[in-house]
């Protein structure tokens, strides 16, 4: 269990990382002594634009610190800051000068810091009051006794708000209080911080881990008494939520459910947890902070999941990426936002598995089992609210659980909200169920077309279509065909000739002789031909269009290699497969190098982009093992939709 | 089967030695046109291996023909280049001999020799251009496929030319019992 922990957290991790070197590299690292974060600059290319915060945050060492106790892994923060006339950087940051600028930040991500450990300090359950620890609103209503009013801080109130809100709306499909179920199922932080050996913060429900052998399931009368409708109940007259002078009360106005085991009798009172709710309520908060400060160029991501973001460098749009749900280390989407707040969940996560069957970690509080949706990942992204982080990170848990209907439905009625649903479907086809613009896609395409598009617009609603083929089982292999194709017209043709070789021209030979290189009749021929080109050059001449997107694909897999987006100034690359992508930049001119082993030689290819004015592509330099093709012949890319090719390293540079 | 092929003169000897030389002479000149580097525009060719595969058309036959352009494309890329060239100059080199085939058998000898060459080098670089587009997954190549089309008049009218001197030009001793 522990182990499988580890191994999720550091999928988490290295997914986390793709993302943030998909639009940014990041410098080395300074840490600011005596602080749980560390300050870094951000580059891109050559220029310094930013600062970044990291750390590590949901974890108190407190927690750690009763001896043999499993140690909470904690989530990561990251507040990343882009230069702007409210706050100009130019250099690379050394964080340990003084001047006003590093004062400045020092100072805000201080703050940050702060806004940070205060939500936590509220809203973990496990901080009770001991061992240094502070004791969190949670702790306080889970510890409540039916009828017993408990007084919360302002922001637990707003959280609860937000949440029962988003309750009432997805019709109890997410739920905070069914936070029994979670921690039956084995998926809070309480079950990662049990002892073993002391019984600390044990439950008598609890069971043993058995390494690598799986987890025992909860039992029956456990699982009915934890989803009972009663029980798990968020509503607001069952836990009601009130604001006198001031001050915020909250109710907890539910009987506890008793479960016999071994002939004890329990006595369980409804637990909650904000855990689906503090993370985005965290990025909501960093960031009205920054907005107060006049800071609207940003990126706040807690935990990877909850994203809350301004725009990006020079008011351009951040280029964020969605997991393939089906294959965690890669990719399937990419897509545009800014300004939005932002929530990613997936079944894929967390979970583990019994007897062959896989158990995620988000619970259907109606069934008190874990969701067997169709949806394996999903994003979700809304603007124009104050706490956009927040219910995203609500709506992402509710979309988790739900079905196909229930998702288009969800999609229909909520139009401002984008989704971008992966899903395995009934009929096992993995399918994407989104009201993102299809055309402003970017796409992995190994793992993206391994998904239908599944929804088409009719009469202004979306509705599933049913006959939705994913691309790749679409194309068999264009080669394929090819190769059937020309084999069947060569064997017709043959026949065909066959028929003729009966009567051939027996002179032939002898009108060759005689004949004349130019005939009357050539005219016609001569025409035709020139008529064609002509035609030709009127039917693929592309349009005139300034080039906005450069990518490199792997031919023979369509693998993009790299991305470099004109107007966002972003760099993606991807190294899959044995391939090395590095770029370099001088000051207007990007160079890529594509590399790759081939038969114990190392091929490459080497790109330039000139991003003045007007932007060229031009290969300049490769070892391929024959002509160069691609730098001698293939004209320098000055519009969208130009190409370079390179066969012998099966490369191409294509420009949209 | 047809009396035609099964007769001795249809198997000479001396129409399988001038087939067998013409393909080894196609084959040779394909690959050490390989050698040298493209002009002008990517994977542009004079095509002088065109030269036997018309010969061959024009001494011996459509068949003889297509067999020529066959063993050219078969071993020359698997002797240079790699199974994906194979796959592009086997398709275009087949269209072209057999649009030059379908010319020979009903326009000649209405028109020259140089104007079939020209269409068939035409149809060759437009057909590969096409089938590389398909085969990679590059639309954007078809960019080039007017380019490469006028490229083909010009490698057109030398190969034709040369076909037509040579046809014009060999000893009648050399030409005498090939035809069936």
């Amino acid at each position: 269990m522990e182990k499988d922990w580890c191994k999720k957290t550091l999928i988490f991790f290295v997914v986390a990382l793709l993302v943030v070197a998909s639009f940014t590299f990041v410098q080395p690292v300074q840490a600011v002594s005596n602080e749980p974060y560390y300050l870094q600059s951000i580059a891109s290319g050559n220029k310094f634009v930013g600062a970044r915060m990291y750390g590590n945050y949901f974890a108190n060492d407190n927690l750690t610190n009763v001896d043999g106790i499993y140690m909470a892994m904690g989530v990561p923060v990251s507040v990343e800051i882009y230069t702007s006339d409210k706050l100009p950087i130019d250099s690379k940051l050394d964080f340990s000068q003084q001047n006003p600028i590093i004062a400045q930040l020092k100072e805000i991500f201080a703050q940050i810091n702060d806004i940070i450990v205060s939500i936590d300090n509220l809203t973990n359950p496990m901080y009770n009051g001991q061992n240094g620890l502070p004791q969190s609103d949670v702790f306080k209503y889970n510890n409540a006794t039916t009828g017993q009013e408990v007084e919360i801080s302002s922001d637990t109130y707003t959280m609860l708000q937000l949440a029962q809100q988003c309750y009432l709306q997805t019709e109890g499909l997410f739920n905070p209080c069914a936070y029994r179920l979670v921690d039956l199922w084995g998926f809070s932080s309480r079950v990662f911080t049990y002892n073993l050996t002391t019984g600390c913060y044990a439950q008598p429900y609890d069971r043993t881990f058995v390494e690598g052998g799986g987890y025992q399931l909860p039992t029956d009368n456990y699982v009915q008494a934890f989803s009972d409708e009663q029980f798990v109940s968020f509503a607001p007259s069952s836990v009601v939520l009130e604001e006198r002078n001031n001050k915020f009360y909250v109710t907890k106005n539910v009987n506890p459910a008793v479960v016999e085991q071994d002939g004890i009798t329990h006595t369980y009172h409804q637990w909650l947890d904000l855990g689906g709710v503090a993370k985005g309520y965290v990025a909501d908060l960093v960031a009205q902070f920054l907005e107060s400060k006049g800071l609207t160029n940003y990126y706040i991501s807690v935990g990877d999941s909850s994203v809350r973001m301004g725009k990006f460098l020079q008011d351009k749009e951040h280029l964020i990426v969605q997991q393939d749900a089906f294959n965690p280390a890669y990719s399937a989407l990419g897509y545009n936002f800014t300004d939005v707040g932002l929530a990613c969940s997936g079944k894929y996560l967390r979970n583990y598995m019994v007897d062959g069957v896989v158990y995620n970690h988000i619970i259907n509080p109606k069934t008190g089992i874990p969701s067997n949706g169709v949806v394996e990942g999903v994003l979700v992204a809304t603007d124009g609210h104050n706490y956009t982080a927040t219910i995203t990170d609500c709506y992402a848990t509710a979309l988790s659980i739900m079905d196909e209907q229930q998702v288009v439905d969800y999609i229909n009625s909520n139009p401002d909200v984008l989704v971008s649903a992966l899903c395995k479907n009934v009929k096992g086809q993995q399918i994407i169920l989104s009201n993102l613009d299809k055309n402003s896609v970017y796409t992995n395409k190994t793992t993206f077309d391994s998904y239908a598009w599944a929804l088409e617009k009719s009469n202004g609603q979306l509705i599933i279509n049913e006959n939705a083929v994913a691309p790749s089982s679409r194309n068999v292999g264009p080669i394929i065909a090819i190769v059937v194709g020309c084999v069947v017209i060569f064997a017709a043709v043959v026949i065909v000739l066959l028929h003729f070789v009966k009567k051939s021209k027996n002179n032939l030979v002898a009108q060759a002789r005689k004949s004349s290189p130019f005939m009357r009749a050539d005219i016609t021929l001569y025409f035709i031909l020139v008529l064609v080109v002509v035609l030709l050059l009127v039917g693929v001449m592309p349009e005139q269009t300034a080039v906005v997107q450069i990518e490199i694909h792997d031919m023979q897999t369509d693998q993009l290699l790299f991305v470099y987006n004109v107007n966002k100034d972003s760099i993606y690359t991807n190294e899959q497969n044995g391939w090395t992508v590095t770029t370099e930049r001088q000051n207007n001119l990007l160079t890529v190098t594509i590399a790759k082993e081939i038969d114990g030689q190392t091929h490459f290819n080497k790109i330039q982009i000139d991003i003045s004015n007007n932007t060229t592509v031009q290969m300049v330099s490769s070892l391929c093992g024959r002509h160069q093709e691609c730098v001698k012949t293939f004209h320098p890319i000055t519009m969208g939709g130009g190409t370079i090719v390179c066969s012998p390293n099966n490369i191409k540079v294509v420009t949209k | 089967m047809n009396k035609t092929r099964l007769t001795s003169k249809y198997f000479s000897a001396k129409r399988l030695a001038t087939l067998a030389v013409l393909s080894a002479m196609a084959l040779i000149s394909f690959m050490i046109e390989g050698l040298f580097p493209p002009l002008f525009l990517p994977g542009a060719k004079m095509g002088i291996s065109n030269i036997f595969s018309m010969l061959a058309l024009l001494l011996l036959g459509p068949l003889e023909a297509i067999v020529v352009v066959a063993v050219r494309t078969v071993l020359g890329s698997l002797f240079g280049g790699g199974i994906s060239t194979l796959l592009y100059s086997f398709s275009a080199g087949m269209v072209a001999i057999v649009v030059g085939c379908y010319l020979v058998r009903f326009a000649f000898p209405k028109v020259s020799i140089v104007a079939i060459s020209v269409v068939s080098a035409v149809v060759h670089n437009v057909s590969q251009v096409l089938v590389f587009c398909l085969v990679s997954n590059t639309p954007q190549m078809l960019y080039y496929a007017p380019w490469m089309a006028l490229l083909g008049i010009v490698a057109g009218v030398i190969v034709g030319f040369a076909v037509w001197l040579i046809v014009k030009n060999l000893p009648q001793k050399m030409l005498s019992s090939l035809a069936e």
